[in-house]
């Protein structure tokens, strides 16, 4: 199963994720709307994109009280059905991420779809802040991101002298 | 109405009221938005008998451009004067940032400001809900604090907040409005702002952008992204931002030290992107919507220039290191933030200190003439001081440079009893607005035009950048211009940069091309004004997609033409004519002393030839006032008879005296 993994240094506060995900699923530019969310801090270069992570155990799924919020079992990710769902919020306060919007027009709940297994935000998010890729590559990833600010470090010390 | 937001905020500050008022189709047609918007809303509200920026009867009109908020690589607003304290006469500055995108989406094309309020107020917009607030408890405040206390005050982050900072509020005439660290550099419409008792705009949309062809968008966000991100130019300004130029103009001999006198400065590199990326950098950001993240964000952690922001362009590396004689990128960065908080333009305060040093050198000014501040090359905390007194209006020295640098100039003729030009050459300068850290003998004739027909004064960002673009023999290289354009170019001989003949084909083009990129809210530096591949085609077809109408490139550069002969024919109307189109005079009387490119000059015969061409290229007399018949076929026979009225205008046929 592919998640959209979300890499927060690489991330320049662009919203290109916003603008394309509002105009793919809602056919206007919204970030409202979008079901994806930058959070920036503008004043100290920081930003951090907000996604649904299609969780191995939905808090969301396990809150809802109509059972609207069900796994596509194609994609993995988790989707909302619209009929069963009477707008209770529940599963926004439940994830611990927020993931889940509400709606500026009509309050519907709305969350990432995974675009049918093409995400519109990954594709265009130029800086690969965003990458759909394997659940359990993300982990790998993470490691490498993380190990390369070592790799510098240990080429000095392991380099020999002179 | 799609596309544009369907209303423009007219707010009367002395009245303390703020109306909506509709938005004409035809006139956004016909305008496009921003810039657009705002040459022809002040063209017909400003009386041109008000000589002083400063009066209440001065109008800010502050536009996105049509397509921000509607399309990826769109974040530009306009933000124009009638009177600038810069220039004197009509200016404007642009900032890409995310303001524009949220004005959009809250439902608003423009917001003009006329009158003064009582006292400090700040504008604040929140879908339909629009009101003047008092700020008097943001007094004084650095761009930084206003932006967040209003963004705390409205509980909201995602506001978005243009704000003026204390040499805004000082009337300081380099002053900017802001919006955090995305500046609207040049004319200093800041210190009008300041004038009118405006601090600031915050502004939250909710209501976004119907689009009228949502699957026609979806295509051109695909091809165009791919075209953009595949641009030669791409690379290199996605990872060291513009300050990449000081690294490759230094490398091709281009780079102007020392206030345009040489080539050189000992220890350029530490001043290079690569340096600025590698100690400070801490990441890349972008305006709304770009792909292309030009901005570092930079951190220098400790020292006596411990600061952060973003930023850190080529003009403040370049502005504050080599044309300032140094080399210190820490104090650099330091000055860039500290000038983004005071709300000072970074072209004009870097020109004013460096001809300073300029006269400092030459024995013009000393101690006695700067209240004992020193102005040697390559010292930086004098320059911190003098930008504090600057603006702060600190003293005999800070109040008389605050005015303006050419009010200094006068005092100290007067002073020295010499004659105010001695010092007033020295000046790299046109219309009173200085220059980027380009040079106008080296990067091709057609920008040096540019630079001198430019309708705000000297500038890069109003047509032609440098003519490199065009060297190249087959028109597909040139990027983002349509394709028989290019190869017009290219069958005129156009490929050679110091060619004169023909170059008012290049120079017309670009500068209608810069008014579209202008007032759609494109940044200039995905489109072929930077050698990049999202031209008029492109834009053309982002704003059909988005309208619903079906603009040619050939529609849209006729937009162009329109707004540069309103800009062109206000100028008129406050006195500009054929002597204020000049490259600076030390262009065509100074070589260029070394280095690859030694001996370069600029040849006045020869430009005062092509400027005679370029007028009968765009339909204008000798003086280079549009003609009658020009105005008519632009529909702008309003201003034809304006002009006429004030016997301005000229109806004999092109080209005759």
């Amino acid at each position: 199963m592919k998640i959209i993994y979300v890499d927060p240094q690489k991330c320049t506060g662009c919203k290109v994720c916003e603008i394309v995900c509002s105009l793919f699923h809602e056919n206007e530019i919204n970030p409202t709307k979008s079901r994806i969310y930058v959070t920036s801090w503008e004043h100290d270069g920081i930003d951090i994109p907000i996604v649904c992570q299609q969780c191995e155990d939905p808090p969301c799924e396990e809150v809802c009280p109509t059972h609207a919020i069900f796994r596509d079992v194609q994609t993995g990710a988790m989707l909302i059905n619209e009929a069963a769902c009477i707008g209770c919020r529940m599963c926004i306060n439940a994830c611990p991420f927020g993931a889940p919007t509400v709606r500026s027009d009509t309050g519907e709940v709305i969350k990432c779809d995974l675009c049918e297994g093409e995400p519109k935000c990954v594709e265009f998010c130029e800086p690969k802040a965003l990458q759909y890729i394997p659940a359990s590559k993300a982990a790998i990833l993470k490691k490498r991101t993380a190990a390369e600010k070592y790799e510098e470090l240990m080429k000095k010390v392991l380099a020999p002298a002179g | 109405m799609y596309g544009w937001g369907g209303y423009i905020l007219k707010a009367y500050l002395t009245d303390a009221k703020v109306i909506k008022d509709p938005l004409s189709l035809e006139f956004a047609r016909a305008f496009l938005g921003g810039r657009g918007f705002n040459s022809k809303i002040i063209y017909d509200g400003f009386d041109p008998s008000v000589t002083d920026p400063f009066s209440p009867k001065n109008i800010v009109a502050i536009s996105p451009g049509s397509l921000c908020g509607n399309t990826l690589s769109a974040s530009r607003i306009c933000v124009s004067v009638a009177r600038s304290p810069v220039t004197r006469v009509f200016g404007d500055g642009n900032l890409g940032s995310y303001f524009g995108g949220e004005l959009k989406w809250a439902g608003y094309d423009s917001i003009v400001f006329y009158g003064k309020a009582k006292d400090l107020v700040y504008l604040r917009i929140e879908d339909d809900r629009v009101e003047l607030r008092d700020a008097r408890h943001l007094k004084g405040k650095m761009v930084s604090e206003t932006d967040a206390i209003l963004k705390e005050e409205l509980g909201d982050p995602d506001a978005r907040v243009i704000a003026i900072g204390p040499a805004g509020e000082n009337q300081v005439a380099s002053a900017i409005p802001l919006e955090l660290h995305r500046a609207a550099g040049a004319c200093g419409t800041g210190g009008v702002l300041g004038s009118k008792n405006v601090k600031a705009i915050v502004v939250r949309g909710t209501r976004g952008s119907k689009i009228a062809r949502p699957n026609d968008l979806k295509e051109a966000f695909k091809k165009v992204h791919k075209k953009l991100l595949s641009g030669p130019h791409y690379p290199m300004f996605s990872t060291y931002g513009s300050a990449s130029l000081l690294d490759l103009f230094n490398e091709s001999g281009m780079l102007p030290t020392y206030n345009w006198q040489d080539r050189e400065v000992e220890g350029v590199e530490k001043v290079y992107s690569t340096e600025l990326k590698e100690k400070y950098g801490l990441k890349m950001v972008a305006c709304l919507g770009c792909a292309v993240h030009c901005e570092h964000y930079y951190v220098v952690k400790e020292g006596p220039y411990a600061t952060k922001g973003a930023g850190a362009e080529y003009e403040v590396t370049c502005g504050f290191g080599p044309r300032a004689g140094g080399v210190k990128l820490d104090a650099i960065l330091y000055i860039n933030t500290l000038l983004n908080d005071l709300g000072l333009d970074v072209v004009q305060v870097s020109n004013w200190i460096n001809t300073m040093r300029h006269w400092w050198q030459d024995g013009l000014i000393d101690e006695s003439d700067t209240d004992g501040l020193v102005f040697e090359w390559g010292d930086y905390d004098s320059t911190i001081e003098a930008i504090r007194r600057l603006a702060y209006r600190k003293g005999k020295f800070g109040n008389s440079l605050a005015g303006n640098i050419f009010t200094f100039a006068r005092s100290i003729a007067d002073k020295k009893k010499i004659p105010v030009e001695k010092l007033t050459r020295y000046l790299i300068q046109i219309k009173g607005m200085t220059q980027s850290s380009g040079d106008n003998r080296l990067m091709g004739i057609g920008a040096a035009l540019s630079h001198g027909t430019s309708t705000r004064g000297s500038d890069h960002l109003r047509g032609v950048n440098t003519d490199i673009w065009l060297q190249q023999e087959k028109a597909e290289d040139i990027w983002g211009i349509p394709r028989e354009v290019a190869q017009r170019f290219l069958d005129l001989g156009l490929s050679d940069m110091n060619r004169y003949e023909g170059k008012e084909e290049y120079v017309a083009f670009m500068e209608d091309y810069c008014a579209v990129t202008d007032s759609l809210g494109i940044c200039k530096r995905h489109t072929a004004w930077e050698g990049m591949g999202l031209g008029l085609e492109e834009m053309a077809e982002y704003l059909n997609a988005v309208t619903g109408m079906n603009y040619t490139w050939k529609d849209l550069r006729k937009c162009g033409t329109r707004i540069y002969n309103v800009e062109r024919a206000m100028q008129a109307r406050y006195g500009l004519r054929r002597k204020d189109d000049f490259p600076p005079v030390r262009f065509f009387e100074e070589p260029v002393p070394s280095g690859p490119l030694k001996g370069a000059i600029l040849d006045r015969k020869k430009f005062d030839k092509l400027l005679s061409a370029y007028y009968r290229h765009r339909g204008w007399n000798e003086e280079g006032i549009p003609l009658e018949e020009t105005l008519k076929d632009l529909g702008l026979e309003d201003i034809s008879r304006d002009l006429k009225k004030r016997k301005i205008i000229q109806t004999k046929k092109a080209g005759t005296r």
